[in-house]
């Protein structure tokens, strides 16, 4: 008897069933890191190649990267992570050079705020990381707690949600219900949380596209909405922030990595009242919670290197030069640095009760 | 609320679990309070017109049906007539017709241009206008007899998984149908499951994926020419059937698990080998409501050839200045206006040489490609932006023959997208049965079903896209 009619004897439904369970071995299979390994390298030759994709093009490097230790795991690494004002404030070859017995990661995306660090530091945070250090701006403390799809979907991991979840407060978590049930699917989905990639290949399956992705048309709206809600002060999205930059530390410290957070700089040309506000206000909460929670919070005044008005290229980024100065900084740093790191890791004090530096 | 938004899921999972648990009398009030909150949802002002009209035409149901003066009969007729047409004409056709006057008074130094208003369309208007219209009608042609319940009567006009988009159903087969008890099947569970499956897929995976084409084309983003005007048609060809049908099949899914049978209101209307039959498949409660209505009214083919014809083409006219106040519209309804009289004339000659065309094999698919291609260009009037843009793509196709590696790219992404529809369709023609997917055997039902939730979780466009038919 055809096995299949037998099937459908026994249980009428058996078409739905099947196809659930050929639903779930396609997502096994494509969650299988040689299958992980053979299609981010095909998203990667399929992006623009005058940088449009530019998001797509670090989510790719960065996913890659998570499912082969392309590095030399024998060195330490050092992951930088943050927003474009940290991969673009890097020579990243210079300090590669400048400190030769590092393995330099670099960790940062675009658009990457504490939440978003937050709920991706399953995939941007990696066991070899002796260092993981953090550039954190009033830019990066932003007044805003939504968990953007697009950005966050391709990071997804159930972790890195909870995180995300546990850092808002109730009236943000039932105004986000349709966003979480998104992310909950691409933590559990591999199929899911690689859709919008998925759907690049599909949209692109003989070359590049001359036009921009949607993935990448999504962020328009975000960049706007930042410009526009700047001076804004959110108190429950800047303690929703704050309350992630203290889970990812604290996931951090239980890698056995030593943090180091550095304040952020801005082009003080776009500093405002409010701003400047909030650069005090982020810097005290940092303060105090280094001092209690055991990692190194080095201010702007305490940064050894000056940076000018001509080395800036944007509001936001450095140019060549500015860049070469912060990489040479921080190469000296580390380097100092490095008598230090040979000793434990401290781990200490794993469960700090956040709130307290909120107040 | 879109019917793809998981807000829509709630609510109906809400109300579907509440109208399993409550006997007959108390689902229909249920069904009134849940579709006055799904329209509220957009707008709940206009809540106010459903309403009047709801009253209306109860209204008028009741006293056409209880009098027998002919006079008086056709009296509360065009009351309700007016009424509904009033509203209709003054929220979608006001600053049309105003803006039209303006421009020939232009000619004669005077200016019209201040009585324009800021009129916001409300979703759905034509479809609940048209529907209630039928009623009075059919009560006036003691075809139906008038509903003394006006929750009955009520739920009828805004019963809300057809409320917004249709298929515009005749009062005589949905008013007995929630006037009546009601039992829910599990086969009917099973079929409407599909039927909601199906057209999420074709609303989710094809439409809005489609729009994404096809609004860059029309929307000038990309320069116009051979490829792009192409790829924008075959993309918008598929887009507005997969949207329009996927709403159709959505409603029809819905209202199937709450024991409630609407009509079938898309047939596979691209595989019609010729204008009339397409017009047989697609957006069938229109075109049968028209031909009701309108078509039959002005006399039909009983009153001579060109007669016919002009009630053809006055009654596709009209049916296109149903979809919108504008020119593209218009010319988009004449145009399948004279192709039905091009049809019909080629199919009376045909009938008097007794020359049949072939029904099956390779002459009916060239048929089908032919008319297929009839309609695209028809879609171009509908979708352009203004006659202008239309003339514009249709010239730049000719003159620039050229098709870029992105439209190539495109063009294999419709495909892939398309494929499951194809085959889908193929089967229903092949088994002439709308439902043909239960005919086939458990394995390639279970393959079937994998890659359309498959799609729907991988190429699924979360956008949430409007419906086009809204606007309508």
């Amino acid at each position: 008897m055809n096995p299949f009619r037998l099937l459908q004897s026994v249980y009428p439904h058996a078409s739905v069933v099947l196809a659930v369970l050929l639903l779930i071995m396609a997502n096994m299979i494509f969650s299988q890191p040689r299958i992980q390994n053979d299609f981010w390298p095909l998203i990667q030759s399929r992006l623009n190649p005058d940088n449009k994709d530019w998001f797509m093009r670090h989510v790719a490097d960065i996913r890659r990267e998570s499912c082969t230790l392309v590095h030399p795991v024998s060195l330490p690494a050092i992951a930088f992570v943050g927003s474009s004002q940290v991969r673009q404030g890097i020579d990243w070859n210079l300090m590669e050079t400048l400190l030769p017995d590092y393995h330099i990661r670099n960790c940062a995306v675009p658009g990457m705020d504490m939440l978003r660090a937050c709920f991706a530091e399953q995939l941007l945070l990696q066991p070899s990381d002796r260092v993981v250090v953090l550039w954190i701006s009033e830019l990066d403390v932003r007044p805003d707690a939504s968990l953007g799809i697009s950005w966050m979907r391709p990071f997804a991991t159930w972790s890195g949600l909870r995180h995300s979840i546990h850092s808002l407060n109730t009236k943000q978590r039932a105004r986000q219900w349709r966003n979480m049930v998104d992310l909950a699917l691409a933590s559990t989905f591999e199929l899911w949380r690689s859709r919008d990639y998925l759907r690049h290949i599909l949209f692109h399956s003989l070359s590049s596209g001359s036009t921009r992705s949607a993935v990448e048309q999504s962020f328009e709206g975000d960049w706007r909405k930042d410009v526009r809600t700047f001076d804004i002060e959110d108190m429950d999205a800047l303690t929703a922030q704050m309350t992630a930059l203290f889970l990812f530390v604290s996931t951090a410290k239980a890698n056995g990595a030593s943090i180091v957070v550095f304040e952020g700089r801005v082009n003080p040309s776009i500093c405002t009242e409010t701003s400047e506000k909030r650069r005090s206000w982020v810097r005290e909460r940092l303060l105090a919670a280094a001092l209690e929670y055991g990692f190194d919070y080095i201010p702007t005044a305490q940064q050894q290197v000056q940076i000018e008005p001509a080395d800036w290229s944007d509001m936001t980024h450095f140019n060549v030069a500015g860049r070469e100065k912060m990489t040479r900084y921080l190469a000296q740093f580390f380097n100092a640095w490095r008598g230090r790191t040979d000793g434990p890791v401290n781990t200490a004090d794993q469960s700090v009760d956040f709130m307290k530096y909120m107040k | 609320m879109l019917f793809n938004s998981l807000n829509f899921l709630v609510f109906f999972l809400l109300v579907y679990g509440l109208y399993l648990a409550l006997p007959h009398r108390a689902q229909n009030i249920l069904l009134l309070l849940a579709s006055y909150f799904f329209y509220g949802c957009w707008d709940w002002r206009f809540l106010s017109l459903i309403a009047i009209s709801t009253v209306i035409d109860y209204w008028a149901g009741r006293k056409i049906s209880s009098t027998d003066g002919p006079k008086a009969r056709k009296f509360y007729l065009l009351i309700s007539l007016f009424s509904n047409l009033l509203i209709l004409g003054f929220f979608k056709y006001f600053n049309f017709f105003v803006s039209n006057a303006d421009a020939l008074l232009h000619f004669v130094g005077f200016d019209a241009s201040a009585w324009r208003l800021n009129i916001v369309l409300p979703v759905g208007i034509s479809f609940y206008t048209f529907q209630t219209m039928s009623y009075t009608i059919d009560v006036y042609r003691r075809e139906l007899n008038a509903t003394k319940n006006f929750i009955d009567f009520a739920t009828f006009v805004a019963f809300f998984p057809q409320l917004v988009a249709g298929p515009i159903e005749r009062a005589s087969k949905l008013l007995p149908q929630i006037a009546g008890a009601r039992q829910v099947s599990w086969r009917a569970i099973q079929t409407g499951l599909w039927l909601i499956f199906w057209g999420l897929f074709k609303k989710v995976v094809i439409a809005d994926n489609l729009a994404e084409m096809v609004d860059e084309v029309f929307g000038w983003h990309v320069q116009f020419n051979a490829g792009t005007v192409f790829l924008g048609l075959y993309a918008f060809a598929f887009q507005i059937y997969c949207d329009f049908s996927g709403y159709s099949d959505i409603a029809r899914g819905l209202s199937r698990c709450m024991g409630i049978e609407l009509m079938v209101n898309f047939n596979n209307p691209y595989f019609a080998p010729n204008v009339s039959n397409f017009w047989r498949r697609w957006h069938i409660s229109l075109s049968t409501w028209l031909r009701d209505y309108l078509y039959i009214p002005l006399g039909g083919n009983q009153k001579g050839i060109g007669r016919t014809y002009a009630n053809l083409i006055l009654t596709m006219l009209l049916g296109g200045l149903w979809h919108g106040a504008a020119w593209t519209y218009v010319v988009w309804g004449g145009y399948h206006g004279v192709l039905l009289s091009i049809n019909r004339l080629f199919a009376s000659r045909r009938e008097k040489k007794l020359v049949p065309l072939p029904e099956y094999g390779w002459g009916r698919v060239v048929r089908v490609i032919i008319t297929f291609h009839l309609v695209l260009i028809g879609w171009l009037f509908f979708r352009a932006v203004s006659l202008d843009q239309a003339f514009d793509m249709l010239l730049s196709a000719i003159r620039s023959p050229v098709v870029d590696p992105d439209v190539v790219n495109k063009a294999i992404a419709m495909c892939i997208l398309c494929m499951p529809l194809w085959l889908v369709q193929i089967l229903q023609e092949r088994k002439a049965d709308l439902m043909a997917v239960f005919q086939l055997p458990v394995f390639a039902r279970s393959l079937l079903y994998f890659t359309l939730f498959m799609m729907l979780l991988v190429f699924g466009n979360t956008g949430s896209h409007q419906f086009i038919y809204f606007q309508f």
